[in-house]
């Protein structure tokens, strides 16, 4: 009924740094919301074509109470052809027919879209940690990850990632590098 | 935000013609030869009885049989998911195959089964390969609806409770050939009349969704019946789409999605309506199993079925085949049974003891082989999350942007209103919710099972 585990687990340098990051005390849970944005930024760049947010705004950024939204559903049939939509972008167009769907269109729409979209992936991701700290850790690190996965999906780094995306249109991720906190001197930041 | 250099992954692309004997591939194509690397058994393709009448029943067997050397062929990306794919495939009726209709209907439900990106094309064969003769047909009469059968719970189930409305009037299309080797004379669609003998480069063979659809679709098609029954229950069916995991694509294989696209492929091919139905989609396979086992009491023969897709060489003890007893489909089978009230013989299983404190101990202890293998230990871990998260994903926030658009999805796919597919889905769901709980509630605390999910379990 699955693939097993074989397929789930490669990470990407940027995603063994949010694991890392994830269950460690000595990180406030900013700065591992920071990590898993970049590690989503990253997903986004590689599955994501940068042409793909002009055109879901072209559907989704229509007066609201236009009939505008159904006639771009063919569109956005068609983008899931494209051989340039991967993973991300192909639900991003799912979300993006929901949205024409339920008339939600108009100015914010598409960040919404994205928003969703990327959440999506957090989920995703933060579910992966799960199983890689159970796998190669501990049980602890496990259930920590479990215990505030809604907290880091619902983070308000997430809903900007989904901002900065819209904004930015084709440009690429933040990758701010941190320093290492591991040792018994690095704590919590403080503002 | 700042622009930063990120490489982006090369999609990897793999060009496959489908060449009759002796013909050469075009330059950058990949050969796969009929009877090469797709080995038709002449036994099996008897029992599906196709006819000069029907070759388009050959050409759609060779098609299924190409995906599947395609998918098993080019390794996924380490960190995405998506390959492409070009597949050149020889037809006798290619006026049948290269309308606008089939090929679009067809690219599009082998890109959401397998979350590739597919451009198929047809040509005329070279040398007809059906013989000029016609074959004497004797197909069973009076049928009603097909269903893929397999050795798992759910066939053996949902099958013997069809036969109750249908009686003589559903055929089984066998998905493996009958155990005991012996070729019952009379046994129509006896098993899947091919092999494929790729290099296994992937291991994730999402097209299997494809072959399965696709043989119980051709026997609808030879039968002159119009419903294809499949025989996965909701959790099964739903779940592997619901949860993904890091980079994963949804797993459609028995999804409704990829089956309504599969009917549009088919009634565009064949021109006669076929339609999938899952008639225990909204059920867990706990209820299915309880169902048979009420109506059929002791005749039920649920035990001697097979849920594990594990190898013999992984698990065996003293030389006999069992199944793990810890991926994914035996957690799913052992808290379906739990939740059934039904007991199983300790011996079913390689790792039969669920309350020890590690995997090691649960393992039966004249099993040879290593008793906490990596693969197995994470192929325990996989289950376990997989059917916990599924058991959050009615109720948990994390999870709503994919719920709602699961509800929508499933709306579109089966006709029905969001409203009422959300009741649906989510009685199944709640049902699991409640077995989950008393599955794991069942173990020992000290269980290694439980211990994954200790810190925060819900």
């Amino acid at each position: 009924m699955s693939d097993g585990p074989h397929k789930s687990l490669n990470m990407s340098r940027k995603w063994k740094r949010f694991a890392e990051g994830a269950a460690n005390a000595a990180f406030s849970r900013e700065e591992v919301a920071g990590r898993l944005c970049e590690g989503l930024g990253e997903d986004w760049t590689a599955e994501v074509p940068a042409r793909l947010i002009a055109e879901l705004a072209r559907a989704l950024e229509q007066p609201e109470g236009t009939l505008f939204g159904e006639h771009a559903l063919p569109d956005l049939r068609g983008l899931l052809r494209d051989p340039a939509c991967k993973g991300l972008a192909r639900r991003t167009v799912e979300y993006a027919q929901q949205a024409l769907r339920e008339g939600k269109v108009g100015p914010g729409a598409l960040e919404g879209v994205v928003d969703l979209a990327v959440k999506d992936r957090a989920s995703s991701r933060v579910a992966q940690v799960e199983e890689h700290y159970l796998r190669y850790a501990d049980h602890a690190g496990a259930g920590a990850i479990r215990a505030h996965a809604q907290e880091l999906v619902g983070s308000d780094a997430v809903a900007q990632l989904a901002k900065n995306i819209c904004d930015a249109g084709r440009e690429g991720p933040i990758a701010a590098r941190e320093a290492k906190r591991d040792g018994v001197d690095d704590g919590v930041l403080l503002s | 935000m700042s622009a930063l250099a990120v490489k982006i992954p090369v999609t990897p692309e793999l060009r496959v013609q489908v060449c009759e004997q002796g013909q050469t591939a075009l330059p950058g194509w990949r050969r796969c030869e009929v009877d090469r690397d797709l080995v038709f058994s002449p036994e099996h393709l008897e029992s599906y009885c196709l006819s000069n009448a029907s070759v388009v029943g050959f050409d759609l067997l060779v098609l299924a049989a190409a995906v599947e050397y395609c998918d098993k062929s080019q390794h996924r990306p380490e960190f995405t998911w998506r390959r492409q794919f070009f597949l050149q495939v020889p037809v006798h009726e290619l006026g049948r195959w290269n309308r606008p209709e089939v090929v679009s209907a067809l690219e599009e439900t082998l890109d959401l089964l397998t979350g590739d990106w597919w451009s198929v094309s047809f040509v005329a064969r070279r040398k007809a390969l059906w013989g000029t003769g016609q074959q004497t047909l004797d197909l069973p009469k009076g049928a009603q609806a097909v269903i893929p059968y397999s050795e798992g719970l759910d066939s053996r189930a949902v099958s013997a409770l069809l036969d109750r409305e249908l009686g003589q009037g559903l055929i089984r299309v066998r998905m493996h050939a009958s155990p005991g080797g012996k070729k019952k004379r009379a046994e129509r669609f006896a098993a899947v009349p091919y092999k494929v003998a790729a290099a296994s480069a992937e291991s994730s063979v999402r097209s299997r969704g494809f072959k399965f659809a696709m043989i119980g679709g051709l026997a609808a098609h030879l039968l002159g019946v119009e419903t294809v029954y499949l025989p996965e229950s909701g959790q099964g069916a739903l779940g592997p789409a619901l949860i993904t995991v890091g980079q994963t694509y949804p797993d459609y294989r028995n999804h409704p999605r990829f089956l309504h696209l599969a009917e549009k492929f088919l009634n565009a091919l064949l021109g006669h309506k076929i339609r999938f139905e899952l008639p225990r989609l909204w059920f867990t396979k706990g209820q299915t199993v309880a169902r048979y086992a009420q109506e059929y009491g002791a005749s039920a023969s649920w035990a001697a079925t097979r849920s594990c897709w594990r190898r013999q060489r992984q698990v065996s003890v003293a030389g006999k085949w069992r199944q793990c007893g810890v991926c994914a489909a035996c957690q799913l089978r052992r808290l379906s049974l739990h939740a059934a009230g039904l007991s199983e013989a300790a011996d079913i299983y390689v790792w039969r003891d669920l309350d020890a404190p590690t995997l090691a101990g649960a393992a039966d202890p004249e099993f040879k082989g290593a008793k906490a293998g990596k693969a197995s230990r994470e192929y325990a871990i996989a289950g376990v999350l997989h059917l916990h998260h599924l058991a959050g994903f009615r109720t948990q926030d994390r999870y709503r942007p994919a719920r709602n658009l699961a509800v929508a999805h499933l709306a579109e796919a089966l006709g029905e209103s969001e409203a009422e597919i959300r009741i649906k889905l989510y009685r199944m769901l709640e049902t699991h919710e409640a077995e989950w709980e008393a599955y794991i509630g069942s173990l020992a605390p000290g269980s290694f099972v439980r211990k994954m999910l200790a810190g925060g379990v819900r």
